[in-house]
């Protein structure tokens, strides 16, 4: 009798934390429910295939419900990053699209697009995800591109915030190294075009591939290097005044298939 | 005894050796041409990590947000996981964490194996050294990849350590005898 009495309160405990991860359990697949339903409800039925539909006045109401499906999947998962994180994109998406109808002349009404609250918007959702996941550089550098046309200097603390957490990975350099350009900053750009060059191993080819590859010199080999990041940050460098080829070919690894990216390159700029 | 089973054992070794040795080399020298996935070069990295934290580690589950920053190599993939399950152990707990299991694991091993080695019954012998050789394969398989840390099967070590140690040390059968 005794020994049941004092298990009472073992057993009261673990029902009590079984419940709990019960409870977790269920609203995680809820709002896994809600996230999913924007995904049919944002394809493009026109297509076979599994995409999203073109921002028109049409389309406005689906993605407003599609953010407000999200909201939903927030509120019942609210440690999930991936919530807010599409909030962002959505909404930064219709704010962009707003913003080009009025360039075009064709400005859609405040009552069906409030561009600047789904700026506003995107940047909540943005700071919610980074509260939720610091260490993801994806959500800073959304929201450095989110903050272009606004905020020079919080858009480079977020550049380097992303950068900082993860510093060889080759399209978030080249990611950065774009947003300097286009924002007008090319000491930046060169910097970050730089580190590109010289981490960027993507298009490297096995040991046992690479002299016949070299030899047959086939237009598989030129794709894959004139199309690498080592390529873009060459790219980024000349359009930062770096045009001369030594000064380019200080910026690559002395590796056959980097030496053959420049000469590419140079071809390609009539320096070669 | 002991001989033949040794000598049994051995032949049958030799025998996947020889018959399964072409796919072993290829997949070797696939490995070796492997720029995408070094594990060298992850472990290498994970240690720097270790470095910083040395004695309570980053936190259990947190190798993929942290390891980016120190990644050196291979420049558009992600690793969630250091391919190597007691270098994760180390970067995840800390040399701390590391010890306390690398001691139980220990300990439950030797305990294991000495009884094992007591008993007589032929259903025990072949049951316990199944679990042995079970524990001990997915033991060996963690130093190139990160099976415990795939719930399904951590699970499936644990039962059958749990499994290996009731028939080895009669757990049943003592009970009932008491």
């Amino acid at each position: 009798m005794n020994a049941v009495v004092l298990r009472r309160p073992v057993i009261l405990v673990l029902l009590c934390a079984v419940a709990l991860l019960a409870v977790l359990a269920v609203r995680t697949f809820v709002a896994e429910v809600e996230a999913g339903r924007v995904v049919r409800l944002l394809d493009d039925e026109g297509t076979d295939y599994l995409d999203i539909v073109n921002i028109s006045e049409e389309t406005i109401p689906r993605y407003e419900k599609a953010i407000g499906l999200l909201a939903s999947a927030s509120a019942w998962d609210p440690a999930c990053a991936r919530h807010p994180s599409a909030i962002a994109d959505l909404s930064a998406r219709l704010a962009g699209w707003g913003e080009t109808m009025k360039t075009l002349a064709q400005p859609v009404r405040e009552e069906t697009l409030n561009v600047p609250e789904l700026w506003a918007r995107a940047d909540r959702a943005l700071k919610t995800a980074i509260m939720l996941e610091p260490t993801n550089p994806d959500h800073h550098l959304a929201r450095a591109w989110l903050l272009a046309s606004t905020d020079a200097a919080e858009q480079a603390k977020e550049l380097e915030r992303s950068v900082r957490l993860y510093p060889i990975n080759a399209p978030l350099r080249y990611d950065v190294a774009f947003q300097y350009l286009v924002a007008g900053n090319q000491h930046e750009a060169l910097e970050h075009a730089r580190a590109l060059a010289r981490n960027d191993d993507s298009y490297l080819i096995p040991d046992s591939g690479i002299q016949f590859v070299r030899q047959q010199r086939s237009a598989w080999y030129r794709a894959r290097l004139s199309t690498s990041y080592l390529s873009n940050a060459l790219e980024i460098a000349w359009r930062c005044g770096i045009q001369t080829p030594d000064a380019l070919k200080a910026m690559v690894p002395d590796i056959p298939e980097a030496q053959d990216a420049l000469s590419f390159f140079l071809e390609q700029k009539g320096l070669q | 005894m002991a001989a033949p089973f040794a000598v049994l054992g051995l032949l049958l070794v030799l025998m996947i050796i020889i018959a399964g040795w072409d796919q072993i080399a290829e997949r070797f020298e696939q490995l070796a041409e492997d720029r995408s996935l070094r594990r060298a070069d992850v472990w290498m990295d994970s240690l720097r990590m270790l470095r910083d934290f040395p004695f309570l580690g980053t936190g259990l589950g947190t190798f993929g947000s942290i390891y980016s920053r120190y990644q050196t190599h291979s420049s558009t993939s992600l690793f969630d996981h250091a391919h190597n399950d007691y270098v994760e152990l180390m970067t995840d707990t800390g040399l701390i964490g590391f010890l306390a299991a690398a001691a139980l694991a220990v300990v439950f091993l030797v305990m294991i194996i000495r009884q094992w080695r007591t008993r007589h019954r032929t259903y025990v012998k072949a049951l316990g050294a199944g679990g042995i050789a079970s524990c001990a394969s997915l033991l060996f398989h963690g130093m190139t990849d990160f099976n415990f840390h795939i719930p399904a099967n951590a699970m499936l070590w644990t039962m059958i350590a749990g499994t290996t140690y009731a028939v080895v040390f009669n757990v049943g059968r003592s009970r009932e005898a008491g």
